[in-house]
């Protein structure tokens, strides 16, 4: 191909790329990852995929460069994660009622595994919603998602340092919490 | 290292029993299963929510864009359709006194034996006196020549104070409680403006503004704002004029600074306030100078 050709070519796929149908064929599945991550059992992450990509609808003048569309994208996602755990919350506090779990079946479990699995997610979840947002946020991308620290430090912008300090304090608050809740619950068994 | 990474490994089971808190944890963590993909039926929802929004997305500008067309057209149209060009009648009055509006530099000298156009202000003259040579007598003092050319055929229903030719000093010492230490202070005024140098006696009035418990009367204000206006700063003029407006001072002062009022909004190209200034001129003043000019202007 000529070079010139060449260019108008990676220019065409650059630009297709950076439309908003080019972001939602590439990345719509990793938001949805994210949203079901950060989200946990109360979020309907099909719901925020869509809230994500009407965002990045209106905000896609802002994108600068084609490099930093993923790191662009998850503060995009943290962000209407973090909206609508609040807009839950305060359904629960009007007494409206949360966003109660969807069912997800998985082909090869059987009732009980997927009973199971169910209980450990809410229990894991109900420990990250007691914790702040900047120490959930590392504290998934690690133990769930098994990014490393220099991934994180990537995908959300932060030191490589910041991320250690706040994936360190993060584990000692999710164990702390965690211990709370064991006692709590082994309280009120009979 | 209390925060290296080796420090910070992913909790894992190990199988032993008791498990320790982190390898509850662990547990937990790992029990949590794979988020599924998204299903082809919420990928095409999604696709057409997002286009359904990219056609409000590229029709709003447009919207909004003829929108602001139409309210640029809809003003000068509704001013036409009213005859209220009060840009251009103010430009009108502006060539008419030209004393109060055009600095000292670009003021057209009077004609030979002509009188200058009357003025709401002091006009400031330069006055070229004829050096002396030393020893020689001086000339006797030029009688003042008779003032009332202007008022040549005086018209009865007018009011005094409309007759009068303008004069701040006169205001200044008529107004009634007018202190009488400040007279020096403005006849010196006078005397720069005379000399060509409002800018000196803009700066006078600026010191004597700042001097503690010193509170500058309406007339002064009055002719700060004329001086200002002469010198072509006709925004940092208004608030004078309304100072002087609301000082409650005698009503020829009042007259004066909604003129020059109106007239600073009509060269700052505010239509609206000359316009309402306007009108309140023609309810206050229903007689007043500059009140046969406006009206004509309504008329029309």
């Amino acid at each position: 191909m000529e070079p010139l050709a060449s260019a108008t070519a990676n220019q065409d796929q650059a630009d297709e790329a950076l439309s908003v149908e080019g972001l939602y064929r590439l990345y719509a599945n990793v938001v949805a990852r994210w949203a079901h991550r950060l989200g946990g059992p109360e979020i309907d992450a099909d719901d925020l995929v869509q809230q994500v990509f009407l965002s990045v609808q209106r905000r896609l003048p802002s994108l600068r460069s084609a490099a930093s569309v993923r790191a662009w994208l998850f503060r995009i996602t943290q962000n209407e994660v973090r909206q609508a755990r609040r807009r839950n919350q305060l359904r629960g506090w009007l007494g409206l009622g949360g966003k109660t779990e969807a069912r997800e079946l998985q082909a090869d479990s059987t009732p009980e595994d997927d009973l199971e699995r169910r209980q450990a997610r809410r229990t894991v979840y109900a420990v990250l919603n007691r914790m702040g947002e900047k120490y959930r946020s590392v504290l998934i991308l690690f133990q769930l998602e098994e990014l490393s620290g220099e991934e994180i430090a990537d995908l959300t912008g932060l030191k490589l340092a910041t991320v250690w300090v706040r994936l360190h304090r993060a584990r000692s608050q999710f164990l702390r919490l965690l211990a709370e809740l064991e006692g709590l619950e082994r309280g009120k068994a009979p | 290292m209390r925060n290296s990474p080796a420090e910070l490994e992913r909790w894992t089971v190990s199988g032993r029993a008791p498990p320790t808190l982190e390898e509850r944890a662990a547990a937990l963590f790992e029990a949590i299963p794979e988020p599924p993909l998204l299903s082809a039926r919420t990928t095409a929802h999604h696709r057409a929510a997002l286009a359904a929004a990219t056609r409000r997305w590229r029709s709003g500008p447009r919207l909004l864009r003829a929108a602001a067309l139409a309210a640029a057209l809809a003003t000068p149209l509704a001013f036409a359709a009213a005859k209220l060009d009060l840009a251009a009648a103010m430009q009108a009055v502006v060539a008419k006194l030209p004393g109060v509006f055009q600095s000292p530099r670009t003021r057209p000298a009077p004609a030979h034996g002509q009188e200058p156009a009357s003025s709401a202000v002091p006009v400031p003259s330069v006055r070229s006196e004829p050096k002396l040579l030393e020893g020689s007598p001086r000339p006797a003092e030029p009688a003042p020549a008779p003032r009332a050319s202007r008022n040549e055929t005086p018209d009865p229903s007018r009011s005094e104070a409309e007759q009068t030719p303008p004069s701040p000093a006169a205001d200044v010492e008529s107004a009634p409680g007018a202190p009488a230490v400040l007279a020096p202070g403005f006849k010196g005024l006078q005397e720069l403006a005379e000399a060509g140098n409002g800018a000196e006696a803009v700066a006078r009035l600026e010191r004597l503004e700042a001097l503690p418990g010193h509170e500058v009367p309406g007339e002064l204000h009055l002719v700060w704002g004329e001086l200002l206006a002469a010198g072509g700063r006709c925004s940092e003029a208004i608030p004078h004029f309304d100072t002087a407006m609301h000082s409650g001072s005698a009503s020829s002062i009042e007259e004066r600074a909604l003129h020059g009022r109106l007239v600073c909004h009509a060269v700052l190209g505010d239509a609206i306030s000359s316009h309402a200034d306007a009108d309140l001129y023609l309810r206050r003043f229903p007689n007043g100078r500059h009140a046969e000019l406006l009206r004509r202007r309504h008329a029309h």
